[in-house]
């Protein structure tokens, strides 16, 4: 299992990504999340929700309405301007964070601290 | 067979959404888009193969907690109204529900102004008390906290007495850095006469001081220098008040005053003018004279700075980064230096704790040794009034309480109203709680109006001198906002969570439901009530029955009609024998004696003599107390003698001869000493020639009834401190004092005729117990009222929601009576209850305030029933008003209502 709090970290880079992907609603996004993580995260109504609505609300995303045969309207969500720019944002710092880890855990020849690997 | 049933999806969902649409931080878009969440997850879910049922029921499972997906919304709510520029709007719409609540309130206590008063009065006065209350515990605190390093000066207890050596101060501050300053004060002039412009008047509160006095303490001169004021002999300090009196409005300083207290009287220059003393100090004074003024007027003044004469009181000032317990853990060896050559080096002498150091912040609370310079209060009062603040309190809270959950009806249907048109629970809480804050907040201020306006009265009450101005503008506002909001939180929470809590299907529909649950509790709260009134009505019957019985118990000696002349030994000797020859010859005056201590006498007045021969084979320390009394003390004081003889003139000739004490004893003396046979028997004394017992007299009180009859000696003296005069019962006791003070005049023509009734003296040794008793009645009649009042409402409620029975009752032939003893049934049982709960809590605190006196009352039923029947009448009085009234009503008119 992803631990509590890196789940809470990486929720808004998630939803940022997936919806890069083009427009999508909430059940769908938790579903492709799950899906990508191999089940390994699985957020709660609550807990995606809230997010995306404060996403909204500082105008990272924008959503429409779309109304359908059955059951109430669905809610669409999408990236805006500024909402791709925090994605570039966000991909650069995970990806900072990520090559700092593959160095350490996979040293290039000659930076070698001079262990063997095991 | 199994009930068929389906499973609707449609309607669960339904459900579902309305247990949320109440709900303020969900929007229906949230509710919308969670609900088609819900349609996607559940057809996902039946997809792999569930029914629709079980698909419903895990989706909720996952969908997580309730409180924690409110607590999420909650967070974006505002950002949400901002994004669709929504805020304004949703500030109006509050302004509109506040103004609308706000109608409301007005509305509702304008409908109901009856029970707005209860309400409000019972609140008012519950407030008042409380804050004077606050007002009293504050300024007992803060007792000699005015002094700029209070917490560093400290009083120093010699063997658990506070009289201490003239030398003690300059070796301490000698010998220790750490005592900054060490201050002597000296009371060996118990009162002066202070002749000034030719008029002489006696006055108390004269101490000699050292000139660093104003180093420790913070008294401000508004005259003169107090570096130096009290540096020459004979300067003196004086207090405003004492300026005012004798230089008027004169500038007293370089003036002189003569002053005579023991010794010659000597002229003193005023050298400064203390500004008013502070209410909250331990100690008052009137004049401060310089201490080495000592010096030069006592005789044997080489003795005041010797270990061995100890009299002076040592304050001390400690350096501020020092601490006590320092200088204490010096003191064993400090003591043994000094003290140790009086004891001859023994080893059995304990020095550890022959010095202990008290912080001057703990005497008025805490200290209770004998001579303290003024009478302290205990820190028990503090507890007992801060109870009574808070029952009276509770008591006000629990009316509002009460009368607002009866009436909880009348509002029933409003909170159906509103919460059909969408309020939810806890925007309810919010208006009923809203309307306490406006009730009570009206209650504050009348409440404050209230303090200001009696405030003369309680301090009267209380002997204190609480002036609001002494306290900070804010800190009051602090106080009554504290109290306030405690008041809103205890009174007005219960009453909101139960209104808001109306389901609106039921009210709406008429079905408000009888509240049994609501009424156990209100009944409940008034049996809380009516215990806190029993409580404080015994004790306010204890303490007043201990007073009379301590009033009235028979003395042993008859107290009326005798007056008391303080001579000061200005008429005594000779000049007593012809003042008494001279007033005998007066008809109206019968007889004539002498005493010194005065009677009644405290404990530490009293001389003591020891008989140390062996009793009963073993060497035991016998103590008496001392008397000095005239010759004919037993008749004066109608005493009865029981063995042997009175007192006669030749024993005075024996006295002088130097050969036996001829002394009268108590019965307690005579059993104390083992003696069957008293008369003639001898025991060791210090004074006199060895006392030798020629008479026993019948056990007389003569201290206060807190104090057990101890053994006592009656030695004859010819000095007469006090001269004891009974005179005839007749209408003209002026023209009787009148022959007194001529008689006077001509022994005595420079000293004032000071007199005192022995009636009284007897009856103002239980002025404190007097005032608690006026303190306690004040107290408990408030709560009484309070608790009456809540009662009267909720009495007037009960009657008004019963009229329809009562008139059902009527027509089937019920008489008044009838009707009365069934709405006044309830009445008496709760008020049965109170009883059984607070009797026994009573009984222990009277039990326990009881043991202080060695001489009380038994704590008998009466008081007991006194109290049950008193409560019963009182609440009857209440109840039966409306009940009457119920009872009396046309049937035609309460049945013809609807």
């Amino acid at each position: 299992m992803i631990p509590k709090a890196l789940v809470a970290a990486s929720i808004k880079p998630f939803i940022l990504s997936v919806l890069a992907e083009g427009e999508s609603y909430g059940y769908a996004i938790i579903q492709r999340v799950k899906m990508i993580t191999g089940g390994r995260i699985e957020w709660t109504t609550s807990t995606l929700y809230p997010v995306l609505h404060s996403l909204e609300n500082k105008g990272l995303l924008e959503s429409r309405w779309q109304t359908s045969a059955e059951g109430p309207r669905r809610k669409y969500y999408q990236l805006t301007a500024k909402g791709e720019k925090a994605l570039a944002r966000e991909k650069q710092q995970w990806l900072d964070v990520h090559q700092a880890l593959m160095q350490l855990w996979n040293p290039t020849p000659g930076f070698s601290s001079g262990l063997a690997p095991a | 067979m199994r009930k068929s049933y389906s499973f609707d999806l449609n309607k669960a969902l339904a459900a579902w959404r309305r247990s949320l649409e109440y709900n303020h931080a969900f929007t229906s878009d949230d509710l919308d888009e969670l609900e088609q969440h819900l349609r996607d997850q559940i057809a996902g879910l039946v997809r792999g193969g569930l029914s629709e049922e079980q698909a419903f029921a895990r989706a909720m499972r996952e969908m997580g907690d309730y409180s924690t997906a409110e607590a999420e919304y909650r967070k974006v709510y505002w950002g949400k109204l901002r994004r669709r520029g929504e805020v304004r709007n949703e500030f109006i719409w509050r302004m509109a529900m506040l103004k609308n609540y706000l109608k409301i309130t007005v509305r509702t206590l304008a409908r109901q102004k009856g029970y707005a008063f209860i309400n409000i009065a019972g609140l008012v006065v519950g407030l008042a008390v409380c804050f004077l209350i606050f007002l009293f515990v504050r300024h007992e605190l803060s007792f000699d906290r005015f002094h700029a390093q209070a917490d560093q000066i400290y009083r120093v207890v010699q063997q658990e007495e506070l009289a201490t050596s003239g030398a003690l101060a300059p070796a301490l501050e000698s010998a220790y850095p750490d005592v900054v300053r060490a201050v002597r004060i000296s009371q060996r002039w118990p009162e002066v006469l202070v002749t000034h412009d030719g008029e002489a008047r006696y006055e108390q509160r004269f101490f000699f001081t050292d000139s660093t006095f104003f180093d420790v303490f913070n008294f401000p001169l508004v005259q003169g220098d107090p570096r130096t004021a009290l540096t020459r002999p004979f300067s003196v300090v004086l207090t405003e008040e004492m300026a005012r009196k004798y230089f008027g409005k004169e500038d007293p300083v370089g003036q002189t005053l003569n002053l005579k207290g023991l010794w010659d009287a000597h002229d003193f220059e005023v050298t400064g003018v203390v500004q008013s003393l502070p209410s909250n100090s331990h100690f008052t004074f009137n004049f401060l004279a310089s201490y080495n003024t000592r010096f030069q007027t006592e005789p044997g003044a080489e003795n005041i700075e010797s270990w061995r004469y100890i009299g002076d009181y040592t304050y001390l000032r400690l350096d501020e980064e020092a601490a006590i317990e320092d200088l204490a853990a010096k003191m064993p060896a400090f003591a043994k230096q000094h003290e140790g050559a009086l004891f001859r080096n023994r080893e059995d002498i304990d020095f550890a704790t022959w010095y202990t150091f008290q912080p001057i912040t703990d005497i008025h609370l805490y200290s209770q040794y004998e001579r303290e310079l003024e009478p302290n209060s205990e820190v028990r009062y503090l507890y007992i009034f801060s109870a009574i603040a808070l029952l009276i309190l509770l008591i006000a809270c629990i009316n509002y309480v009460n009368l607002a959950t009866a009436r909880s009806a009348q509002r029933a249907r409003e909170v159906g109203v509103r919460k059909v048109v969408g309020a939810h629970r806890s925007q309810l809480i919010g208006q009923f709680m809203g309307e306490s804050v406006a009730q009570i907040g009206v209650a504050l201020l009348l409440a404050l109006l209230l303090v200001k306006l009696s405030l003369p009265a309680f301090n009267n009450l209380l002997q204190t001198g609480i002036r609001l101005e002494d306290a900070a503008f804010g800190q009051l506002a602090g106080i009554a906002l504290g109290i306030g909001a405690a008041v809103v939180l205890l009174a007005g929470l219960y009453p909101a969570t139960v209104l808001s809590r109306f389901r609106p299907a039921y009210v709406l529909k008429g079905n408000v439901g009888t509240g049994a649950s609501n009424a156990r509790f209100r009944h409940g709260l008034v049996v809380v009530q009516f215990a806190a009134s029993v409580v404080l009505i015994i004790g306010t019957l204890t303490i007043q029955r201990q007073l009379d019985f301590m009033q009235e118990k028979k003395l042993g000696l008859n107290p009326e009609q005798v007056v008391v002349v303080s001579t000061r030994n200005a008429v005594s000797g000779d000049s007593y024998t012809t003042f008494k020859e001279e007033l005998l010859k007066h008809p109206d005056i019968l007889s004539i004696t002498a005493s010194s201590p005065a009677l009644p006498a405290r404990p530490e007045q009293l001389m003591e003599v020891w008989e140390t021969r062996p009793v009963a084979g073993e060497e035991l320390p016998l103590q008496a107390s001392q008397i000095s009394v005239g010759l004919d003390f037993l008749e004066t004081m109608e005493i009865p003698l029981v063995k042997g003889r009175n007192l006669r003139p030749g024993d005075l000739d024996q006295m002088r001869a130097g050969t036996v004490t001829p002394v009268l004893i108590n019965e307690t003396a005579a059993r104390h000493f083992g003696w069957t046979e008293p008369i003639g028997k001898e025991f060791g004394c210090c004074h006199h020639p060895t006392p030798r017992v020629v008479g026993v007299v019948e056990d007389f009180h003569y201290q206060s009834l807190k104090e057990e009859i101890d053994p006592l000696v009656l030695s004859p003296t010819w000095w007469s401190r006090f001269i004891l005069v009974r005179v005839s019962t007749t209408d003209d006791l002026a023209g009787t004092l009148a022959v007194i003070e001529d008689k006077w005049q001509t022994q005595a023509p420079d000293y004032p005729f000071d007199f005192t009734f022995l009636d009284e003296r007897f009856a103002q040794i239980y002025d404190a117990e007097e005032r608690l008793a006026q303190i306690f009645a004040v107290f408990s009649a408030l709560a009484v009222l309070i608790a009456c009042l809540g009662l009267f409402g909720l009495a007037a409620f009960m009657a008004q929601r019963r009229t329809k029975e009562i008139g059902i009752r009527k027509v089937l032939g019920a008489t008044v009576v009838n009707i009365v003893s069934l709405l006044s049934k309830d009445l008496v049982k709760l008020v049965g209850i109170a009883f059984v709960v607070a009797a026994p809590l009573a009984y222990l605190a009277i039990e326990r305030w009881l043991s202080d006196f060695a001489y009380h009352i038994d704590i008998g039923p009466g008081i007991f029933v006194l109290t049950v029947l008193l409560v019963l009448l009182i609440a009857g009085v209440t109840v039966s008003y409306q009940s009457i009234k119920a009872a009396l009503t046309d049937p035609v008119k309460s049945l013809r209502h609807e």
